[in-house]
């Protein structure tokens, strides 16, 4: 039996109201590779940093390589003792060398007083034969593709001596082919004594690379397995959890096909735009009464849906048909007058000027609206007696139209998003995209519920969300969004949510044509 | 219920009431420093300070003339800043507003209530499209409108030099253009006195553009578009089109300043004589913290100041000079909010400690 390198026991930390890790143990042992596997904010993450020094836990014990650490310490310990984190976004100086970056800080290694460059790039050459990555030196590292950047962060950690490496996400940013080069150097890396710990949520690569898994779930650990001994099935069921009731949802008898969709989404593309999933041929109907779930790991494409569908990011192929009507370039304008109402996933960023009052934000929806405005001018009265109103309807608080949304609560600043957007006349269809993100547990009941009456008075709704649970009790039907396609879509009854999880990590997959 | 909204609201009044004491601080702590400074040239601070602002008031015409200027150039700062673009070209658009009024008003023949409309609205052309050019650079290449704005600056200053010098010289003395025809002139508010009524035509600037800001749909959508470019794109928001307005309004706005100086002030263009304007229009629109109504306060303030140094200077011969570096050291103060709020805290953190000092005592007697 190997030696344990990390040993975590009861490990708990809290973010104000929100336990991101409570009571969490974890085990790893020399030269082995260790998936940590769980949906976005199951507290992967947070585990890591605190391993890593980031954060200070609350309570629980951790043993670094047979050390003791105390409750307080910082990232400069752990690497002390061999630990080094790769993370999700790399912090590499664009403009400096390959050999540069990777002696950053660690100049001492070569010289105390000068910098040679040499030197730096004859160690970093024979780091890169002794491990086998193949990088040269003296390359702009701005120039390097992602896959490369991030071999350059692993040397980065490897120059320091790492025992432990920690990748966060390691092939979110990654093409199949870097993933598949990853893999095996992180296979040669083991053979080499060093010990892996790889923070997912992918099943296909727990099942590719690692020895054996820990599933956490909101915030707790669920079960160690084996990988040789378990399966995607299983490890989707531990990280979704048991299937979940679908309460909100009577179950309808019309079919789908049957009904007439208000909107059709037809072969949507987008361009691509840095690291972003962009659309690749999204095909959709929305139904007037129904909710369609559109259930996906974030950055699948989500955002663009989102951003076409408010008119911001624009089509460069595809149409969207309404009607008689067809769109082929969506503008802000031209999609509100279709009526259709927007909520986006960042209320903060996207969804609110923050330093604008509740009235104004509200009014800034209703551009031209002769209501309450004449020749560009804001007739006060009527947009105060309309705003009012909204307060009242959708109880925001403090109820007040001249607060400044910076200084309300979440719930409230999504209250004041959902009033603006679902009061607007001749509305047809709603997106809501992570609609309930990071609110209270009556500020979410309060959006859900606000979107079933629209749904039971006949609107169309679009709702995209990276929780499966929100999806199944939300939804008529779910659409899987995968890499900027939709990759499954069927009645929500009919989904399994073993099914959904492996449609969603990619190890399922189904063209839909609409 | 109650309490929650008085609590808030009281917590809005206490920072815009803590605003307006940093910016009174900074100026006394200014005009400590400025005291040291007098000190050490061998002038009693006290007795120069009264000779300033008094002797300023004699001249309350003056005053009120460079207001007139600061206020335009302060709100041709204060606007673009509101969509989240800095209008550094002010110096130019001074200048070259100053050069088009001189031009129009003694080239053409138009009856006397047509002539000073004329142009102001040539002025406000030509500023406009300086101050554009810096915001389509910025939304076409990417390029600083602070950068270009300077560099605008020194084109539109040198090309000014050479009308004046050659094609437009107006006298064989100096490089200036002809007088403006008695049509194109603004009368002065009082016989002799140095102010015009173009006082009026600034004065109705800032509550025009207070207005805007805060009662009209293209307010509303500046404002939306300098806090926050993506929410605001998202609710159809043309942001960058916002950007550029905003800047051709700068623009205009400190064309004016130099038009209403020309046809109700000097009556020509003179080389080197608009200069600073504009950079005092910058410190005009941050002590005003970009509130239009504000700008009127602050542009009087400023005003007072510069035209006290000048009768500073004559009587206790204390450089004009003086007053450029209190407004230095104001302007220094005031874009270091944290200075004075450091300086609080640690007054308060004082008293704190001196309030537990005895306590810790008493426990561990």
């Amino acid at each position: 039996m190997p030696e344990t390198m990390i040993s975590m026991k009861d490990v708990t930390i809290r973010f104000g109201s929100l336990t991101a890790n409570d009571k969490v143990s974890l085990e790893v042992r020399e030269g082995e590779i260790m998936s940590l596997l769980g949906e976005n904010g199951a507290g992967k993450s947070t585990l890591m940093k605190i391993l890593y020094g980031l954060y200070t836990r609350e309570s629980g014990e951790i043993v670094i390589d047979g050390n003791v650490m105390p409750k307080r310490y910082a990232p400069a310990d752990a690497i002390k003792l061999g630990v080094s984190m790769v993370p999700q976004h790399f912090m590499l100086i664009d403009s400096f060398t390959v050999a540069e970056n990777i002696v950053l800080g660690e100049e001492q290694q070569i010289s105390h007083l000068m910098m040679s460059k040499e030197k730096a790039c004859a160690k970093v050459d024979s780091l890169c034969e002794r491990f086998g990555i193949p990088l040269s030196p003296k390359q702009i590292v701005g120039e390097l593709p992602m896959g490369t950047k991030q071999k350059v962060e692993i040397l980065k950690a490897l120059y320091r001596g790492t025992k432990v490496l920690i990748l966060d996400e390691p092939t979110t940013v990654l093409t199949p082919q870097e993933v598949d080069e990853l893999f095996v150097l992180l296979r040669s890396l083991q053979r080499k004594g060093i010990t892996i710990i790889i923070i997912t949520h992918k099943l296909n690569e727990v099942l590719d690379i690692s020895d054996r898994v820990t599933v956490m779930r909101l915030g707790k650990n669920m079960e160690v397995l084996e990988t040789s001994h378990t399966n995607a099935q299983e490890l989707s069921q531990i990280m979704v959890g048991k299937e979940v009731s679908n309460v909100y949802v009577e179950q309808g008898e019309d079919e789908a096909k049957q009904q007439n969709a208000v909107f059709r989404l037809v072969n949507l593309h987008t361009k691509r735009e840095g690291e972003r999933c962009n659309l690749q041929g999204i095909n959709l109907d929305l139904f007037p009464g129904k909710v369609v779930g559109v259930a996906g790991i974030d950055g699948n494409g989500q955002t663009d849906l989102v951003e076409v569908l408010t008119g911001t990011k624009a089509l460069s192929e595809g149409e969207i048909r309404t009607g008689d009507q067809c769109i082929l370039a969506n503008t802000v304008e031209e999609m509100r007058t279709l009526g259709i109402g927007i909520i986006p996933e960042d209320r903060t960023q996207q969804g609110l000027v923050l330093d604008l009052t509740v009235r104004d934000n509200i009014l800034l929806g209703y551009k031209s609206d002769t209501r309450f405005e004449k020749h560009g001018i804001i007739n006060l009265q009527s947009a105060n007696k309309y705003v009012g109103d909204l307060i009242q309807k959708y109880d925001i608080r403090p109820a007040r139209g001249n607060a400044v949304c910076r200084f309300i609560s979440g719930g409230n600043q999504q209250k004041v998003v959902l009033a603006r957007e679902l009061e607007r006349t001749g509305l047809k269809a709603v997106v809501a995209s992570q609609p309930v993100r990071g609110l209270d547990v009556g500020a979410i009941q309060f959006t859900h519920s606000t979107l079933l009456k629209l749904r039971s008075e006949g609107m169309a709704i679009l709702l995209i969300s990276s929780d499966l649970d929100e999806i199944k009790t939300m939804s008529d039907y779910i659409a899987i969004i995968r890499n900027g396609r939709i990759v499954a879509f069927k009645k929500a009854s009919d989904f399994s949510k073993d099914e959904i999880g492996l449609y969603m990590g990619g190890a399922k997959s189904e063209e839909v044509t609409a | 219920m109650k309490n929650l909204l008085s609590a808030e609201r009281m917590a809005r009044l206490k920072w815009q009431l803590l605003d307006l004491v940093y910016v009174l601080i900074s100026i006394m702590l200014a005009l400590v420093v400025g005291g040291i400074f007098l000190l050490i040239l061998g002038s009693n601070p006290i007795e120069a300070y009264y000779i300033m602002f008094q002797k300023a008031f004699v001249s309350f015409g003056a005053i009120l003339r460079r207001m007139t200027i600061y206020l335009l150039s302060g709100l041709a700062v204060a606007i673009p800043v509101k969509s989240g673009m800095f209008n550094m070209g002010g110096e130019g658009q001074i200048a070259a507003g100053a050069m088009t009024a001189a031009m129009l008003g003694s080239a053409l023949a138009l009856p006397a209530g047509i002539h000073p409309v004329v142009c102001m609205l040539g002025a406000i052309l030509v500023g406009a499209l300086l101050s554009s050019i810096s915001a389509l650079m910025k939304l076409k290449f990417g390029s600083s409108e602070v950068v270009t704005g300077i560099m605008l600056n020194y084109i539109v200053m040198y090309i000014l030099q050479y009308l004046s010098m050659y094609p437009f010289r107006g006298s064989p003395n100096s490089a200036q253009t002809a007088e403006i025809l008695e049509t194109a002139k603004i009368p002065r508010l009082a016989e002799g006195s140095q102010a015009s009524y173009g006082l009026f035509i600034a004065l109705g600037c800032c509550l025009l553009f207070a207005f805007i800001m805060n009662r009209t749909r293209f307010g509303l959508e500046l404002k939306s578009a300098g806090f926050n470019r993506l929410a605001a794109s998202y609710q159809g928001v043309r942001v960058g089109v916002m950007s550029v307005l905003s800047m051709a309004i700068g623009g205009g706005l400190a064309a004016m300043a130099g038009a209403v100086e020309v046809m109700g002030g000097r009556y020509l263009y003179l080389d080197a004589y608009f200069t600073n304007y504009g950079f005092d229009g910058i410190a005009v629109a941050y002590m005003a913290r970009n509130n239009p109504l504000a700008v009127i306060v602050t542009a009087f303030f400023l005003s007072t100041l510069k035209v006290g140094a000048v009768a500073l200077d004559r009587q206790a011969g204390v450089s004009v000079y003086f007053a450029i570096a209190l407004q230095g050291i104001i302007i220094a103060l005031l874009v270091s909010p944290y200075l004075v709020e450091s300086v609080f805290n640690r007054i308060r953190q004082k008293r704190l400690a001196k309030e537990k000092e005895p306590a810790i005592k008493t426990a561990s007697t």
